[in-house]
C-alpha cells in the first residue's frame, strides 16, 4: 500500500528532511507493506486545510503546526505560550505532558497521533536596536494569530497582519519592523537580506505534529501498524535531535551572514517575564482543566 | 507506461471539452475530476471543496480585482486619450510609434503588480481601444500586449517569484532584484521588434504625426501628469512602506477614483457601470483561475509533473542540457498548466538537479520566470490570451497567431540569459 | 425565466458590493496602521470578500456571455449542428456544475459540523464566510440549467449589458 503524505515545510528544512527519513523508516520497517509518498511544502494541503483533509481522507497522513489549531481549542496552543518551555528539555516535558490530551481530541475527530518536532526556539527579528519593552513603542510588529497579536499588544508595539509572502518586502519597505520566528524560518527566507538584529529570546517552541486518519489506520494489519508506531518513535527522537542541531547552525547562519545576533537584552528578559506571566493566565482561562492538567504534568 | 498514459488521458480530455466549446473554466476542472478518478484514490469531491475555498480566498489574489476595477474606471476618464496624445508628439515619428506605449505602460505596471494577467488587464483596457482608434494595425497592438503583460511576472514585485523563493528557499528580494535588468533586456526587445516590424509593415501603422513645435509639444506634456501621478502614488505607497504590494491595488483605485472625480467623469452611473464591470471581469478570470488550481491539484496527487521532471533529472545532461530539455518540458507543460502550478508542482523535484550541475539557484528562479512567461501565452490554455480574448472578442487562435513572435523573443531571452548568465546575477551582486 | 435573470443579477450585485468592500477594508486598513493601530485579521476578510466577490458574479457574468470559451470549432460548424453543439456545452456544463456545487455544499456542511475556525487573529466560525461559494455556485449551475433550456426553446441566452459593453474594438 503507498500512502501520500503532506508535508508542512519546503524540502531543505529539516522537519521535512525527518519526514522523509520516517517514510524510509516506515518502508524498511514494514518490509515494503506500507510505502509512504511525501510531498513537501504544504503543495498538497494548505496548512489551513491539513487536520481536516486528513480526517476527511484527502490523504491519509499530513503534518501541521500544532498551534494552528489553536483557534479550535486553546489547549492547541500550549507550545506557543510564552516562557511555559524554553529549552528542548522542557519542550519534550511540555509534549510528554500534552500528548494524551491531544491524543484524545483527535482521536474524537477520527485521527490517530503518531509523533511530533519541534521548531527551533522562537526569536525575535528587528530592524532595530531594542533594550526593553519600551523601546517596542509604536514598533509595527508581525502577527499571524490571537498570541502573537496579544504578545505584540503587551509589548506595546503596533500588532501588524503580513501574509506570510509579503514578509521580506513588508520589512525592506517598513511596513513592519519586526516578528517572531524561529531561526530556521529566518535562514529559509535568508532573513540578513531585510532584517538587522536578531534577539534569541527563546520565547517558546512550537511544534509540528503528524497524524493518521483513523480509518486508513484501522485498515493496516497489525505488523504494520507495530512498524509505523516504531518508526513515529524514531522520528521523534531524531526530530529533537535535528531540532537542537539546526538551531545552533541557523544562528550561526544568520551569524555569518551578518546579521546582529544577540541574547536577549536584560531588561527585555525581565518585561517579558512579566508578560508571559500575563499570557499564561490568560491562556490557562481559556484552555480550562486541561490546561492546568498540562502544567501540572510539567512541574 | 503509466506517465504516457496518464499525459495523453489529460491533453486528449481537456482538448476536446475546449474543442467542443466547453467553457474553459469548468473544462479544466472536467480534466481535473477525470485525472482523480483514472489516476488517484484521493475522494474527489472533498479535494474539490478544500480546492475551491483555498484558491478563492486568497489575500494575494485580491490585488487582481482592484487593479482591474482600477483599469475600469480609467477606461471611463479622459486618462487614455490625454495619455496617448501626450505621448504622440513624442514617439509619433519613432517606428512603431505609439505601439511601444503597451510595452512601457507593461513595464511600468509590472513594477506595481505581480500578476500578468492584472497587467495585461489594466494596460490593454487603457491601451487597446486607443491604439485601435488611431489606425494601428491589431496584429501589432494586440501582439505587444500579450507579450509585455507578461512582464508582470518578470519585473518585481512578481507573485510566481515569492512561490518559487519558498519553495525553493531562495532569498525573495535576491530574485527581486535579479528580475530588474533581465525585465528591461525584454522590453528592449518588445520594443525593437515593434520598431522593425513597423518599418517593413508601413501599412499597419498610422502615418506619422505632422512636426509640432516644442513649445506645443511641452504644453502637451501636461496631459500625462495625471499618469504620472498615479505611478507616482502607487509605486511610491510601496517603498515609501505605507503599504505591502497587494495593498498598493487599493491604493491605485483610490488615485483612479481622484483622477476621475477631477475629470469630471466620475458620477453614480460610471462608479456602479466600472464596479460592475471589475465584478464580471475577476469572476471570469476567477473561474478560469479555480479550474486551474483543481486542474494542478489533481496533478499534484497523480504526480505527473514530478514524474516527468525526474525522468528529466535523473538523465545526467550537462547544465546545458539540462536547461535545454527543461525549456522544452516546460513550455509543453505551459501549454496545459498556468504559470505558478508549474512552479509549485516541479520546483521541488527539479531542484536537487540543477543544483547537482552547479546552477545558481536565482539565476534559475529567473530563467524559470521568463520560461513562465511563455506559459502565460501558449494555447490552448494562457491566460493573457483569455484576458485579451474578453477585452477584445478575438478568437484564441487569432491571438495566438498574433503573438508568436513575442513568444520567439522569450525563446530568444532564454538563449541570451544561459549564455550571458550576468543579465540576471551581475545588479544582485552589485547591490548585496 | 424572469425571475432567475433577477436573482442572478442580484447576486452580481452582492459580489460588486464585496469586490467594494475589500477595497474599503485595505484602505482603511493603510489608514488605521499609519495611526498606529489595525484592523484585525483584515487579511483574512479581504480574502473572503474575494471569494464571495468571485462565486456570487459567476452566474451574472455568465447571462452577459463573458464566461471564455474557445468557439473556433463552433464557427466552423453548420447553424443546425452549432446550436446542437451549443445545447451540449450548456448541458454539460450544468451537470459539471450542479456536481461542483454539491461539493462545495458537502464541504461547507463538513466546516459547520467540524466547527471549523479560522487560524488568523480573529477566530471565525469558516462555514459563515464560505456560504457565499455555495449560493454562488448553486446559482451559476442553475444559469447553466437555464441556458440549456433556453437554447431548447430557441431563446436569447446572453443578454447585452446596458451599460457600456466596453469591447476595445
Ligand atoms: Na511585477
Ligand atoms: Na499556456
Amino acid at each position: 500500500e503507498t500512502w501520500k503524505m503532506s508535508a508542512d515545510a519546503p524540502d531543505g528544512n529539516y522537519l521535512t528532511q525527518n519526514i522523509r527519513a520516517f517514510a524510509d523508516d516506515v518502508a524498511r520497517l514494514s518490509d515494503g507493506a506500507l510505502e509512504i509518498d511525501v510531498v513537501s511544502n504544504s503543495v498538497l494541503l494548505k496548512r489551513p486545510e491539513l487536520k481536516r483533509g486528513v480526517q476527511r481522507g484527502i490523504v491519509p497522513i499530513g503534518e501541521v503546526l500544532i498551534s494552528a489549531l489553536g483557534n479550535e481549542d486553546a489547549v492547541y496552543s500550549a507550545d506557543a505560550v510564552p516562557l511555559l518551555a524554553t529549552t528542548f528539555d522542557e519542550a519534550r516535558a511540555l509534549w510528554e505532558a500534552s500528548r494524551p490530551i491531544y491524543e484524545e481530541k483527535l482521536a474524537e475527530d477520527g485521527l490517530v497521533l503518531l509523533f511530533a518536532a519541534p521548531w527551533p526556539p522562537q526569536g525575535v527579528y528587528m530592524n532595530r536596536e531594542v533594550t526593553d519593552a519600551a523601546s517596542f513603542e509604536g514598533v509595527k510588529f508581525r502577527a499571524y494569530n490571537p498570541s502573537t497579536a496579544r504578545l505584540a499588544e503587551l509589548l506595546g508595539a503596533v500588532p501588524a497582519t503580513i501574509a506570510t509572502s509579503e514578509i521580506s518586502q513588508a520589512f525592506s519597505t517598513g511596513v513592519i519592523n519586526g516578528m517572531i520566528t524561529s531561526p530556521s524560518t529566518g535562514v529559509d527566507s535568508q532573513a540578513w537580506d531585510f532584517v538587522s538584529h536578531y534577539y534569541d529570546v527563546q520565547a517558546f517552541l512550537p511544534k509540528n505534529m503528524v497524524i493518521v486518519n483513523k480509518g486508513a489506520y484501522d485498515g493496516l494489519s497489525d505488523e504494520v501498524k507495530t512498524a509505523l508506531q516504531e518508526a513515529a518513535e524514531l522520528a521523534e527522537t531524531r526530530g529533537f535531535e535535528m531540532a537542537e542541531e539546526a538551531t545552533g547552525e541557523a544562528t550561526n547562519t544568520m551569524a555569518d551572514n551578518g546579521m546582529n545576533v544577540l541574547p536577549t537584552p536584560e531588561g527585555l528578559a525581565s518585561d517579558f517575564e512579566t508578560i508571559a506571566a500575563t499570557m499564561r493566565a490568560e491562556w490557562l482561562e481559556q484552555a480550562g482543566e486541561e490546561g492546568q492538567k498540562i502544567v501540572d504534568a510539567m512541574n | 507506461m503509466d506517465i504516457f498514459l496518464q499525459s495523453a488521458v489529460l491533453v486528449v480530455t481537456l482538448l476536446v471539452l475546449l474543442g467542443l466549446g466547453i467553457w474553459v473554466g469548468v473544462a479544466l476542472m472536467a480534466s481535473g475530476v477525470v485525472i482523480f478518478l483514472m489516476f488517484t484514490s484521493t475522494p474527489v469531491d472533498a479535494i474539490l471543496g478544500t480546492t475551491m475555498w483555498a484558491h478563492s480566498a486568497s489575500w494575494t489574489l485580491t490585488a487582481l480585482p482592484l487593479f482591474i476595477w482600477m483599469g475600469e474606471i480609467l477606461y471611463r476618464t479622459r486618462l487614455a486619450e490625454d495619455l496617448f496624445s501626450g505621448l504622440a508628439p513624442w514617439v509619433g515619428r519613432l517606428p512603431g510609434g505609439l505601439a511601444h506605449v503597451n510595452v512601457v505602460g507593461c513595464g511600468i505596471f509590472a513594477a506595481v503588480s505581480g500578476s500578468s494577467a492584472a497587467t495585461t488587464a489594466t494596460v490593454g483596457r487603457i491601451s487597446l481601444p486607443e491604439l485601435k482608434s488611431r489606425g494601428y494595425a491589431d496584429r501589432l497592438a494586440i501582439g505587444s500586449l500579450a507579450g509585455s503583460g507578461t512582464l508582470g511576472l518578470l519585473i518585481p514585485p512578481s507573485i510566481v517569484m515569492i512561490v518559487y523563493g519558498v519553495a525553493a528557499q531562495v532569498s525573495v528580494n535576491r530574485l527581486f532584484i535579479a528580475g530588474v535588468v533581465p525585465g528591461l533586456m525584454l522590453m528592449a526587445l518588445f520594443s525593437g521588434y515593434i520598431a522593425i516590424w513597423a518599418k517593413m509593415n508601413p501599412d499597419g501603422v498610422p502615418d506619422p504625426e505632422p512636426r509640432m513645435p516644442l513649445g506645443e509639444r511641452l504644453r502637451r506634456l501636461r496631459m500625462l501628469l495625471p499618469v504620472v501621478g498615479l505611478i507616482i502614488g502607487v509605486i511610491g505607497s510601496i517603498y515609501a512602506g505605507v503599504a505591502t504590494a497587494t495593498e498598493a491595488a487599493a491604493i491605485g483605485v483610490a488615485g483612479a477614483l481622484i483622477i476621475a472625480a477631477f475629470g469630471r467623469s466620475l458620477n453614480a452611473e460610471t462608479f456602479v457601470a466600472s464596479l460592475l464591470g471589475a465584478t464580471r471581469t475577476s469572476a471570469m478570470i476567477g473561474l478560469i483561475l479555480l479550474g486551474a488550481a483543481f486542474l494542478t491539484s489533481a496533478m499534484s496527487f497523480s504526480g505527473l509533473p514530478g514524474q516527468l521532471a525526474e525522468l528529466i533529472s535523473a538523465s545526467g545532461l550537462s547544465a546545458a542540457g539540462l536547461i535545454a530539455v527543461l525549456t522544452v518540458f516546460f513550455v509543453l507543460l505551459g501549454c496545459f498548466l498556468d504559470g505558478i502550478s508549474i512552479v509549485v508542482l516541479t520546483t521541488s523535484v527539479v531542484m536537487p538537479a540543477v543544483a547537482a550541475v552547479g546552477i545558481d539557484p536565482v539565476w534559475f528562479g529567473i530563467y524559470l520566470i521568463i520560461v513562465v512567461e511563455m506559459a502565460q501565452i501558449t494555447p490552448p490554455l494562457g491566460f493573457n490570451l483569455f484576458v485579451i480574448q474578453s477585452l477584445t472578442g478575438k478568437s484564441i487562435f487569432e491571438i495566438t497567431r498574433m503573438i508568436i513572435p513575442y513568444f520567439m523573443i522569450l525563446v530568444l531571452a532564454v538563449i541570451l540569459l544561459t549564455a550571458f548568465p550576468g543579465i540576471a546575477t551581475w545588479l544582485v551582486e552589485q547591490t548585496i | 425565466m424572469m425571475l432567475t435573470r433577477h436573482l442572478f443579477n442580484f447576486c452580481g450585485a452582492l459580489a460588486a458590493l464585496s469586490l467594494l468592500g475589500i477595497a474599503v477594508l485595505i484602505l482603511s486598513q493603510i489608514g488605521l496602521r499609519l495611526m498606529g493601530s489595525q484592523i484585525p485579521s483584515a487579511d483574512d476578510f479581504a480574502a473572503w470578500g474575494l471569494s464571495a466577490s468571485i462565486f456570487l458574479a459567476l452566474p451574472a457574468t455568465l447571462i452577459r456571455g463573458d464566461h471564455i470559451r474557445v468557439t473556433s470549432l463552433r464557427q466552423l460548424m453548420p447553424k443546425r449542428l452549432g446550436h446542437i453543439a451549443d445545447i451540449l456545452a450548456a448541458a454539460f456544463a450544468a451537470v459539471m456544475m450542479g456536481w461542483v456545487a454539491w461539493a462545495i455544499f458537502g464541504y461547507v456542511h463538513e466546516s459547520w459540523t467540524y466547527n471549523e475556525v479560522s487560524q488568523g487573529v480573529v477566530a471565525v466560525p469558516l462555514w459563515w464566510p464560505q456560504s457565499a461559494m455555495v449560493l454562488g455556485s448553486v446559482l451559476f449551475a442553475l444559469a447553466f440549467a437555464e441556458r440549456t433550456l433556453r437554447l431548447i426553446l430557441g431563446l436569447p441566452v446572453e443578454s447585452d449589458d446596458t451599460n457600456e459593453q466596453g469591447r476595445g474594438e
